[in-house]
């Protein structure tokens, strides 16, 4: 007869213990398994998508709600700031790049974003079809965001989905990038002056040309791609004209809604790069206390997250090893308690000649049946669990959280199996020296 | 005469626990259907386990048709008992989780389901096929025992105190069905009891005393 019947119908009598060691062990490796593959999504989304960047400065609040909003776009921003205001920190002679981004609306929860090419060119994106925005309402879409070249679709304010619609104004697609594996997979890119003019503002070109050229849109279309040069000869005889602006930042929000484009243009956040080091530490400090902006590090700032996070993600990979323990406890003392009982059982088969090592390999497999079944299920609880979280919180499934398949997948299932055959060793030596004359002429 | 060796041979066989001598045998052989018979604690399990492999001696030699098995590693006992022996043990020693086809399956070295269905109808056991052993009463166990015992066909059936519980009637329809089965196979019964009542079947009794 085949042992396999003797394993399962060993189980089965004992179905008790047997699922309950099995779901521990599933919930064990379930835990484990999405621990390791939020934390390296996490790790991977903050690597890829903060790249490169040395300060972000935005509006006073919190710095990290700054960093997450305008670099990882999974905040909402915490204000914003006058253009004229941030141009000055942009011409800064220590500021190698500087991208400004205007935030604001969405379409279907893809954020629409004004910005310059730069931004593209940041991370590398090159387009897989089309080109760039030549004029306002023309988007660059991501590889992700399901627009096809030639689409149109309208705005929707806020930056998730459900906000009014900016019915007026419509947006075409002439440009699909080409997959980054950043976060500019999910953004619908768009020209500054787009965003502001849609929320009433000022284009930061049309704002130019109204105070000193008077209607030349052609010119600024062509020139579009050079615009930091553009932007280079108006800044110094401008800001001082307009310093006086600073306090209609917050109307946006209220009066973004009509299209007089009357108001002073604002942004959302400036990305930069700087020259050295020593500028990473100044700007920010002087920005922070001299001015109405924040700067914040996001270098800094995501190690902050990440040890919050970490501390976190701790707790829960302490949880995962406490389950597994006591997964495999409940293993042992369901084999060793049961052995007690089953010793007379044992030496039977002993006596018709099963061998030490088969007894052996009966009982450990018993053991390794339950590990096993317990790991395939907490793998599939796990695939099914990480998929649900991302369907559910918005910031996974914004940033793209898919199931990669790590070597650190392959150590748990092997410390997981090794654990569990450690919790049958004992038990299963135990059973195959059991002294089959004594329990054969035991009298009960 | 006999150019067959004879099925066992003991010789000068002692078993002792702490330095106690418990079993002392200086010659016996095993030619028939063979007897153990002595008061309780006089070694008749102590022996029939080392004339089954399953107790080592403390010193003597014994032969299984010719071979001294006294040296034999575990696996080669193992093998040894898988293949010659069968057993009845007292306590029948059903397990309780398996289902009476697979009890009786554990002592066939190659899956005969003809033969233990046909050993089943032999034993009044038909129609109990998957049922749980724990569930049997006792009189079925024993005949499930006796069943398990010569499914492999074994030379040698080992039965000790097989009817020590039993009253006459079901002592002599216990031995009926040991000694049936033993002869369709042509297998030798070594019994071990302190019951003088089943005397009358065996070949040879080998009288024992404490
Ligand atoms: N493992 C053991 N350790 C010590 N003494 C034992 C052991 N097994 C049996 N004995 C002793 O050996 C003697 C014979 O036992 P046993 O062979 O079971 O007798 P019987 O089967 O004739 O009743 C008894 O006195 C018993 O107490
Ligand atoms: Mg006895």
């Amino acid at each position: 007869m085949n042992d396999l019947t003797i394993i399962l119908s060993s189980l089965k009598s004992r179905w008790l213990n047997t699922t309950m060691s099995v779901f521990l062990t599933a919930f064990g490796v379930m835990l484990s398994l999405l621990i390791v593959q939020f934390s390296s999504h996490v790790e991977n989304r903050v690597n890829a998508d903060g790249r490169g960047i040395d300060i972000v400065v935005g509006a006073k609040g919190s710095p990290l709600q700054l960093i997450l909003s305008s670099v990882y776009h999974i905040d909402i921003p915490t204000g914003n700031i006058p253009y004229d205001e941030a141009e000055k920190w942009m011409k800064h002679r220590h500021v190698k790049t500087a991208t400004p981004l205007a935030l604001g609306d969405n379409w279907k929860g893809y954020r629409i974003v004004g910005t310059t090419p730069d931004y593209l060119h940041h991370y590398n994106a090159n387009l897989l079809e089309g080109r760039l925005w030549r004029k306002p309402f023309e988007a660059v879409a991501g590889s992700k965001t399901d627009l096809k070249m030639g689409d149109t679709f309208k705005g929707a304010h806020g930056l998730t989905e459900g906000g009014h619609v900016h019915d007026e104004e419509q947006y075409v697609v002439v440009g699909i990038t080409k997959e980054t594996g950043t976060v500019i997979d999910r953004l619908i890119l768009t020209s500054l002056d787009s965003v502001l003019n849609i929320h009433g503002l000022a284009g930061v070109e049309d704002y130019h040309d109204d105070h000193h050229h008077g209607g030349e849109h052609d010119h600024h279309d062509e020139e579009h791609d050079h615009h930091d040069e553009h932007d280079d000869h108006h800044h110094d005889e401008e800001h001082d004209h307009h310093d006086g602006h600073n306090d209609h930042h917050d109307e946006h929000d209220d009066h973004g809604h009509h299209h007089e484009h009357t108001g002073e243009p604002e942004i959302t956040a400036i990305l930069m790069t700087t020259k050295s080091p020593i500028a990473n530490i100044n700007i920010p400090r002087i920005i922070n206390r001299e001015t109405i902006l924040q700067a914040a590090n996001p270098a800094l700032e995501m190690a902050r997250l990440t040890s919050m996070l970490g501390l976190g993600s701790r707790s829960f990979t302490a949880l995962s090893v406490l389950l597994i323990s006591i997964a495999v406890l409940n293993i042992f003392t369901g084999l060793a308690g049961s052995l007690e009982n089953r010793m007379g059982d044992l030496a039977v088969l002993r006596a018709v000649g099963y061998s030490k090592k088969r007894i052996f390999k009966i009982i450990a497999s018993e053991g390794m049946m339950i590990v096993l079944a317990g790991t395939i299920l907490g793998f599939l609880m796990g695939l099914a669990g990480f998929n649900i979280m991302a369907e559910i919180v918005t910031p996974l499934g914004a940033s793209g959280a898919s199931i990669h398949f790590t070597f650190s997948f392959v150590l748990i299932f092997i410390s997981v199996l090794l654990a569990g055959f450690i919790a049958t060793l004992l038990p299963a030596i135990r059973a195959s020296n059991v002294d089959v004359a004594r329990q054969l002429s035991h009298n009960a | 005469m006999k150019a067959m060796p004879d099925i066992f041979a003991v010789n000068n066989l002692k078993k002792s626990y702490d330095g106690k001598d418990i079993l002392n045998v200086p010659s016996f052989n095993v030619t028939g259907h063979t007897l153990l018979l002595g008061p309780s604690g006089c070694g008749k399990t102590t022996l029939m386990n080392i004339m089954a492999g399953l107790l080592p001696s403390s010193s003597g030699e014994i032969t299984f048709e010719g071979t001294n098995y006294s040296t034999f590693t575990d696996t080669q006992l193992d093998d040894l008992r898988a293949k010659n022996f069968g057993f009845v043990f007292q306590r029948m020693h059903m397990i309780g989780h398996l289902n009476v086809m697979q009890n009786i399956a554990l002592t066939q070295t190659k899956y005969d389901p003809d033969r233990i269905k046909q050993l089943m109808s032999d034993l009044g056991l038909s129609g109990k096929e998957e049922q749980k052993a724990s569930d049997l009463s006792v009189g079925e166990m024993q005949r499930v025992a006796i069943a398990r015992a010569v499914a492999n066909n074994p030379k040698v059936i080992f039965a000790d105190e097989p009817t020590s519980a039993l009253d006459d009637k079901n002592t002599e329809s216990v031995m009926d069905l040991i000694f049936t089965q033993a002869k369709k196979t042509n297998a030798t019964v070594i019994a071990a009891t302190h019951d003088s009542r089943i005397k009358k079947r065996f070949d040879n009794v080998l009288e024992m005393s404490s």
